[in-house]
């Protein structure tokens, strides 16, 4: 019965032959690696900064009761966001975030959004397409949870994001698709910023392509 | 102001801190998890993109380690679930068996003549395996790891572990022998 068991170890051995030892660190990785620890520092500094000014606001109210939170809980609308993707490369994907931001009085968003892939004719694209959630950064990260999510506070001029990540595109010599982020409750944003460079390869023509969103959380940076 | 310089240059020694720190942990311990996710994956460029993917993941915590040999399980530990999700989030199993079910067909008819081919047969018949069984048999046979740690890694418990193997092993017996599943 250990004849399999020895065929399989050998196997494994021998196949793990393929791969050389490693000689040198990847320059991608140190400009990653560097990018994440800033802006998981960042990511610590901004939680302070909202306990802080939670804190602070808290004993505020404590102290004086003012109608100050009329716009905090009000839902952020599609007609005052502005939309931006940034992705880059992972494991044969393009991965990022879009980043939403508030251009009206303080408001609040709450959930996952969908995103629509539309062709040049401004139709949305529903073959071949797959949509599937992920977890937030903070979570990805092992950050603590955001105060107050999963609703996040927006200021104005101050931006939330949604965790994207876009795989197997087979163009098929059609132009890139444009994004449009649906806002729950509210209507739909152009998303700026999709351009060749944030399209992913195309690991089988086969395959449906995948976009998966994650929910609204604070912009880390 | 004098906070965000602060911040800054921080955030500068942290990084040059840990870049120093991984770069001596890159050129240690990259080469044995490429290998590990190249089994786990089948493919090399994968491979190698889920190691550096594992990398940056564990690299903002490089500073709170104390024991170098917890790294080595952190990151396999990484390595494994970050090519776990990767096949199912590509369903690469899925076309995978779609594409070699001609493949099955094929070795059932044509049985391996020399230890190479024997080889080949088996190699594709481990990826034809589910993820949570082909991880089982990696850690179990490549890595060497007991049970025990394997359940661990795959967050299940060690029967289950056990029951993984087993039944890896036999679907291997079925494809290569044809004896019965």
């Amino acid at each position: 019965m250990n004849d399999v068991d020895d065929e399989v170890r050998e196997l494994l051995r021998v196949k793990a032959q393929d791969i050389p030892p490693t000689l040198d660190v990847p320059r991608t990785l140190t400009t990653r690696v560097r990018r994440r620890i800033a802006v998981n520092a960042l990511a610590v500094t901004a939680t302070v900064v909202v306990v802080a000014a939670g804190a602070f606001g808290t004993l505020r109210a404590f102290h004086s009761r003012s109608s100050q939170t009329a716009h905090a809980d009000t839902p952020c609308t599609s007609a005052h966001l502005r939309a931006v993707v940034s992705m880059e490369g992972a494991a044969g994907s393009r991965e990022g975030t879009i980043d939403l931001t508030n251009t009206s009085g303080a408001c609040t968003l709450e959930g996952t959004p969908t995103v629509k892939l539309l062709d040049q004719q401004g139709t949305p694209i529903v073959s071949s397409v797959t949509f599937e959630s992920v977890p937030p950064g903070w979570q990805v990260a092992g950050s603590p949870q955001p105060p107050g999510w999963p609703v996040v506070s927006v200021a104005q001029d101050d931006s939330a994001s949604v965790r994207v990540r876009w795989s197997n595109w087979c163009a098929d010599g059609n132009p890139t698709p444009q994004w449009r982020i649906a806002i729950p409750g509210s209507g739909d944003v152009d998303v700026e910023g999709i351009d060749a460079t944030t399209v992913p390869p195309c690991n089988g023509p086969d395959l449906p392509s995948t976009i998966e969103v994650g929910p609204f959380e604070p912009n880390a940076a | 102001m004098r906070d965000r310089e602060m911040v800054t240059a921080k955030v500068g020694r942290v990084a040059q801190a840990e870049l120093s720190k991984l770069d001596e942990l890159y050129l240690r311990h990259a080469g044995g998890a490429v290998r590990l996710a190249y089994l786990l994956l089948q493919d090399r460029s994968v491979a190698e993109d889920i190691v550096q993917d594992a990398f940056v993941k564990v690299a903002g915590r490089l500073v709170h380690l104390r024991d170098p040999g917890a790294f080595d399980a952190y990151l396999r530990r990484t390595v494994v679930n970050l090519s776990r999700s990767y096949v199912r989030r590509k369903m690469l199993e899925r076309s995978f068996l779609k594409r070699e079910s001609a493949a099955v067909a094929r070795d059932a008819v044509r049985w391996p003549t020399s230890s190479l081919e024997d080889r080949e047969v088996l190699w594709r018949a481990l990826g034809r395996l589910s993820e949570r069984q082909r991880a089982a048999i990696v850690l179990r046979f490549y890595e060497d790891l007991p049970e025990i740690q394997v359940a661990e890694i795959l967050r299940c418990r060690p029967g289950t572990v056990k029951s993984l193997v087993s039944r890896g092993l036999k679907t291997l017996r079925h494809e290569m022998r044809g004896e019965p599943e």
